[in-house]
């Protein structure tokens, strides 16, 4: 049996909430070099916080992250810096800035980070537009772009620095089929290209699964399954049952904790019952979660 | 039951009472950082005249034409009140002391905090919303170096500017109301006011005032965009608390400044 590669990012113990709801419970994951590493759940578990997590952008209630063997909450600003060029990071929504061409959001890293010349940016600028299909809109402004080509554009941004890990946050997401083929193909040859380490956080479980090379899944707080695609389909588990195969029951709840569905409808519960008002009875707020 | 509202009601004001000082806490360590982040734009003065232009020079046109009509005005009111004490020849200096002192950087603040404040803080408030803070952040760019900085510096210099671009108007628009329209006599209006209006005690306490509102109405406007909730309601209450707040804090230093200035 190979060897499995050496982790380029170690998370040990993980707790993190927020307003006092808790996110994650003791999380334990390795993010090996040379892989792609699907992290995947249910909407709210928590995904895209673990990715702000790994790049210090949040900070954990206890456990520790580590990069390249370095704890990223314990160093100070101008390390964490230093550390964070060598992390690239797909948002969700693109993050592009809007007062930049397309062209200039991709040199953006480069004029702030390095001294090289116009000639020599715009050889790379180019190359990793080429790369995600789109050196000929290098003129049009992030409004024009639509959800799909920026987030392509901001792939081109986070390689524009040949970082050692990219996070891809939802790369999949409202992606037309030639794109999100193109794209997952795009994600697995560059990490075997370049060398990288990815991590890819997504809902869409085909696609996702069939370029990870090791997938976590993430429900209530903690790891409910691990392992390779081929591992995962044989696993037995419920919750890995019910999330690769896309079934509304399992252990997973579709619905957001609420009080009983034909009381919510017809009737009030007797006097000192627990729906005497919006969201009673769900453990949330009032007026938290509720459809308007 | 009565005293059950009254401990809910002091439970209120002492949460809002912690949250206001955590508020103040806050906008204290982001101004300290924004200062820390100004030495960056030394070799990068670019950024630095982009912003002047973006909150300096797309406002003038406002502060321009509010400046002509105020003095206008002024010269109209000071003409009628004057005039009945034959002492009309003394409008260039009523006008002119009126401008310099008070309403020149006063007024200049109030539409600086309405036209400039606000667009920083919406600009801020929807880079924060759609993630370009988070995505500068994890590209290894401080955003109080890249964006806070130069913002809050461009304000700081711009509002004095403007604030006697102002006055130099308004005073011009006395002249066109008072020597033009009412026949005071021109050469009366110029040098009555070059007689009284003391460089040390008139222009100079209008440019402190004009520094100190400049330096309060950014830092507003940039915390509010910085501190806003990341949601459409989030960033449009951010601009409206950056336009009550900035006018009233205007308007309260305007009073405790003129006080230490002009009170003996």
């Amino acid at each position: 049996m190979n060897k499995p590669a050496p982790a380029l990012v170690e998370i040990r113990g993980l707790h993190f909430s927020r307003n006092g709801r808790p996110i994650f419970r003791g999380v334990d994951l390795d993010i090996r070099r040379g892989q792609v590493t699907a992290i995947m759940g249910p909407s709210g578990s928590g995904k895209t916080t673990l990715l702000k997590l790994i790049g210090a952008q949040l900070t954990p209630d206890a456990g520790t992250i580590s990069f390249d063997g370095e704890d990223v909450h314990r160093l100070r600003r101008r390390e964490l810096y230093r550390l964070r060029k060598r992390m690239g990071m797909l948002f969700q929504s693109g993050a592009l800035l809007t007062d930049l061409s397309v062209y200039d959001n991709v040199a953006f890293p480069l004029r702030e980070h390095t001294r090289l010349p116009d000639r020599l940016i715009r050889h790379l600028v180019l190359t990793r537009l080429h790369a995600v299909g789109l050196r000929g809109a290098r003129e049009l402004m992030p409004a024009e772009l639509s959800g799909g080509m920026a987030r392509r554009v901001a792939l081109a941004r986070a390689l524009v620095l040949d970082p050692m890990m990219i996070m891809y946050d939802e790369p999949f997401t409202g992606q037309d089929p030639i794109s999100m083929g193109v794209l997952v193909k795009l994600i697995h040859t560059i990490n075997d290209a370049l060398g990288l380490c990815s991590v890819v956080v997504s809902h869409d479980v085909r696609e996702t699964l069939s370029i990870a090379d090791y997938v976590y899944i993430i429900s209530d707080g903690e790891v409910v399954g691990q392992g390779t695609p081929d591992e995962l389909e044989d696993a037995g588990s419920p919750w890995v049952e019910q999330f690769v195969n896309a079934r509304a029951d399992g252990p997973v709840p579709f619905q957001y904790p609420a009080a009983d569905y034909a009381l919510d409808l017809f009737g009030q519960l007797p006097d000192g019952g627990p729906d005497t008002g919006p969201g009673a009875g769900s453990g949330r707020r009032p007026g938290e979660g509720v459809e308007r | 039951m009565s005293s059950q509202h009254l401990g809910d009601a002091l439970a209120r004001l002492g949460r809002s009472g912690i949250e206001g000082c955590e508020r103040l806490g806050r906008g204290g360590l982001f101004l300290l950082r924004t200062l820390a982040g100004l030495p960056a734009l030394l070799p990068r003065p670019g950024l630095l005249l982009q912003q002047i232009h973006a909150v300096g020079v797309l406002t003038l046109s406002i502060v321009a034409v509010a400046g002509l009509f105020v003095g206008m005005v002024l010269a109209l009111q000071g003409y009628y009140t004057l005039v009945d004490f034959g002492a009309e020849e003394s409008l260039g200096v009523v006008v002119s002391l009126t401008l310099v002192r008070e309403l020149g950087p006063v007024v200049t603040a109030l539409l600086f905090a309405g036209r400039a404040g606000s667009a920083l803080t919406a600009e801020i408030g929807l880079m924060k919303a759609t993630e370009q803070l988070a995505g500068l952040e994890m590209m290894a760019v401080d955003p109080y170096q890249r964006v806070f900085a130069p913002r809050f510096l461009a304000g700081f210099i711009a509002l004095p500017l403007l604030a006697a671009m102002f006055s130099a108007i308004g005073v011009y628009g006395g002249y066109l109301v008072g020597v033009s329209l009412l026949g005071v006599d021109d050469g009366a209006y110029w040098s009555q006011m070059q007689a009284s209006v003391d460089f040390a005690d008139d222009i100079m306490n209008g440019v402190v005032k004009s520094v100190v509102f400049g330096f309060v109405v950014s830092w507003i406007a940039i915390f509010e965009g910085c501190d806003c909730v990341p949601t459409s309601e989030g960033v449009a209450r951010a601009t409206t608390r950056t336009v009550v707040h900035a006018s009233l804090y205007v308007l309260g230093l305007d009073f405790v400044l003129t006080a230490l200035m002009f009170g003996n």
